[in-house]
């Protein structure tokens, strides 16, 4: 929760200041952000204007149903397509700047090491679990829609399904680097920068390691798709 | 009990215990999903219950998850937050309260009238309470502190109106509870329009009382401005454009016209105008309505995703199976079940906020509901018992936000107030608002015609 500034508050920008409270920022923002941070700041600043487009399509869908009652499938499917990509990204970026809905109220009283050890166990715990559950059998699922070359039920709508199928994976993995990256905060601050030297590469390596995991048995079936469909070597 | 039932209990104090230590509550639920489905595989295999819980449950997740992605209603969610998100960025509430004042500045209580009048017409086409109670609150709260108004009173003004969008269609709320029980968005609406506008106008009333019985409570300004056709035709031209974009978005779903979806992007445009015309958009702007857009939705939607897994682990536990028949053993008859489960979703309502509640609790209980046999006339409607039965929760779920210790209103008001404000007068304040939302329930109940009349009207 942010201090009430000494500025007249009819000259505060009310979008901004609701950010600002909806942002727990007594844990986050004293913390330096890394790289993490800074690669899904990044995406969001491109991704976020994705609600302008989705303002435009619905107004060209709009247009061209009641002004020249020719609606398309295409613009309809457009839609959610952007509003799924819009959701799921955002989950990282909420993640980053704390704005997940908490129930602090007991947990404000606490010192700021137990609750540093509440997030590390939580994320742990709670968080990563989940995480991992959804990115395995997203895996699975995108890889099903690959293989059939699954498009829209409707002959005139959207082609590779698998696109908007894999932003479940692509943003749940943004979403467990964002919640690595609390865990380097938090570390960092109870157990000082050197640990975290050794343990941010051994996460890394980790986390690395399980994605080859999951994907090799998938390999050989990636490279030959790839290279016949995608690059059109020898069919 | 059995096992299983047991293994339900647990599940809930269970996320209840992790919920106060404050970790986000979508990871809390979705994390405890996780844990007691292994729970359930663990108690398959050693105390003989037969949940079938594995990995493979589990696994289902992401097909739901892509079902809430590949949902054309939801789409409505990012777009109805932008709207008001824009609105409250446009300056219009700035203009409404400058004209407002001028207006009601001889009557007691007429700041805090209007204060409660821009709740009604502005801050209630956003629905996310956080950025109505803020914008509220930069808005009111010096003024009326300035004028002398009672402290706690004006507080629990701004808590009470900043809270009304979420009834007060178009809204978010609306949107997610018809997507999660299967009826219509249009419906809803409609049914919560004439029960919001009650409680808005109870609001109003509550003030024009206090100005009558303790008037050192709502002082008159020092300086006011006569009365003259000048301030009326101002007045009219700044509320003029906001209640003409809330007309064409309501009225174009409730004539059937658009879907609300389209509505919700035509009226995302329409704020963009409204702002242009006041000339406060640019590319700063547009760039910080579209980056809180994105945050708000997101927070909203990783609830969507914990929930999902909760409440699927749930189900398999028989977790719906035991919530249906502890409701129905209540020895009342179908309304006091009624009551009983508004009772509840009170109760929740301290620990929990709207999501929560109409993710998790509502498809609980709605089916139950739909089947208790209420008798409930509304010629020619599809469920009346049903949308009934939502406006009901839409309104009870009214005191979740001011009821402490986790009362969401409270928070956004509580950042946006003077340091000498201590949170006790914010919780004094919020009483008599709670009391009346409390009779508007009861109104509602005891007049199904209330939610069921404008619907009704539409179908006819």
């Amino acid at each position: 929760m942010t201090g009430p500034s000494n500025e007249d508050p009819s000259k505060q920008d009310a979008v901004e200041t609701y950010e600002d409270i909806l942002e727990h920022k007594e844990l986050t923002q004293s913390d330096p952000p890394n790289a993490i941070d800074r690669l899904i700041r990044w995406i969001t600043e491109v991704v976020c204007w994705g609600a302008v487009i989705l303002v435009a399509v619905i107004i060209l869908q709009v247009t061209l149903r009641y002004g020249f009652s020719a609606g398309l499938i295409v613009l309809e499917e457009l839609q959610w397509h952007l509003y799924a990509v819009g959701v799921m990204f955002g989950l990282s970026y909420a993640q980053i700047t704390d704005s997940h809905i908490r129930v602090d109220l007991l947990s404000m009283n606490l010192s700021e090491t137990a609750r540093r050890w509440i997030e590390i166990l939580g994320i742990l715990l709670l968080l990563m679990p989940f995480l991992f559950i959804v990115i395995q059998s997203s895996i699975d699922f995108v890889g099903n829609a690959w293989r059939v070359d699954e498009r829209s039920d409707a002959p005139l709508g959207l082609c590779c399904r698998w696109g908007i199928k894999a932003v479940i994976p692509v943003a749940f993995t943004l979403l467990a680097l964002a919640a690595f990256s609390r865990l380097i905060h938090d570390i960092d601050r109870l157990a000082g920068t050197r640990i975290t030297l050794v343990a941010a590469p051994a996460a890394v390596i980790a986390t690395a390691g399980y994605y080859v995991w999951l994907l090799y048995p998938h390999f050989p079936e990636i490279i030959s798709r790839v290279s016949t469909q995608m690059l059109g070597l020898g069919a | 009990m059995e096992i299983n039932d047991w293994l339900v209990v647990a599940m809930f104090l269970t996320f209840i215990g992790f919920l106060f230590t404050g970790f986000p509550v979508a990871w809390v639920l979705a994390g405890v999903g996780v844990l007691f489905c292994y729970v359930g595989y663990l108690s398959d295999i050693y105390l003989g219950t037969i949940t079938g819980l594995d990995l493979t449950t589990l696994g289902l997740v992401t097909n739901r998850i892509y079902k809430i992605m590949d949902n054309w209603v939801l789409v409505a969610l990012p777009m109805f937050i932008f709207m008001g998100l824009m609105l409250d960025e446009s300056g219009i509430a700035n203009r409404l309260m400058h004209s407002m004042q001028a207006m009601f500045g001889r009557v007691r209580g007429g700041l805090a009238i209007t204060i409660t009048a821009i709740g009604i017409i502005l801050a209630a086409s956003t629905g996310i309470i956080g950025a109505s109670v803020v914008l509220l609150g930069l808005l009111g709260i010096k003024p009326m502190l300035e004028q002398g108004y009672n402290k706690q009173l004006a507080l629990g003004t701004i808590a009470g109106a900043g809270t009304l969008g979420i009834l007060i269609p178009p809204s978010i709320m609306l949107v997610i509870m018809a997507d999660q029980v299967g009826i219509s968005v249009g419906d809803l609406f409609m049914g919560a329009l004439i029960p919001g506008l009650i409680l808005g106008g109870f609001y109003i009333a509550f003030w024009l009382i206090v100005g009558l019985i303790r008037p050192n409570d709502a002082p008159l300004p020092k300086h006011t401005e006569a009365m003259s056709l000048a301030v009326a035709l101002d007045l009219l031209k700044s509320v003029l454009p906001p209640v003409l974009l809330i007309f064409a978005v309501l009225g174009s779903i409730f004539a059937g016209i658009t879907t609300p979806t389209e509505a919700s992007g035509v009226g995302a445009l329409g704020a963009m105008l409204l702002a242009l015309m006041n000339g406060r958009l640019n590319l700063s702007v547009m760039r910080q309505v579209c980056l809180s857009t994105f945050n708000t939705t997101a927070y909203i939607f990783a609830i969507f995703l914990g929930a999902t897994v909760f409440s699927l682990v749930l189900r398999e536990l028989g977790g719906d199976e035991l919530i249906e028949r502890s409701l129905l053993s209540l020895p009342f008859g179908p309304l006091g079940i009624v009551l009983s489960i508004l009772f509840i979703v009170f109760l929740l309502g301290f620990l929990l906020d709207w999501i929560e509640i109409t993710l998790i609790v509502l498809p609980l209980m709605a089916p139950i509901v739909a089947n208790l046999g209420l008798e409930i006339v509304a010629p020619g409607m599809d469920q009346p018992v049903l949308i009934w039965f939502l406006i009901l929760v839409a309104v009870t779920l009214q005191t979740s936000f001011l009821t402490p210790p986790v009362g969401f209103a409270l928070f956004y008001l509580k950042g946006v107030c003077p340091p000498d404000v201590k949170i006790t007068d914010i919780y004094r304040g919020v009483i008599p608002f709670i009391l009346i939302q409390l009779v508007a329930l009861a109104m509602v109940i005891m007049f199904p015609v209330l939610a069921l009349w404008l619907p009704s009207v539409a179908y006819n």
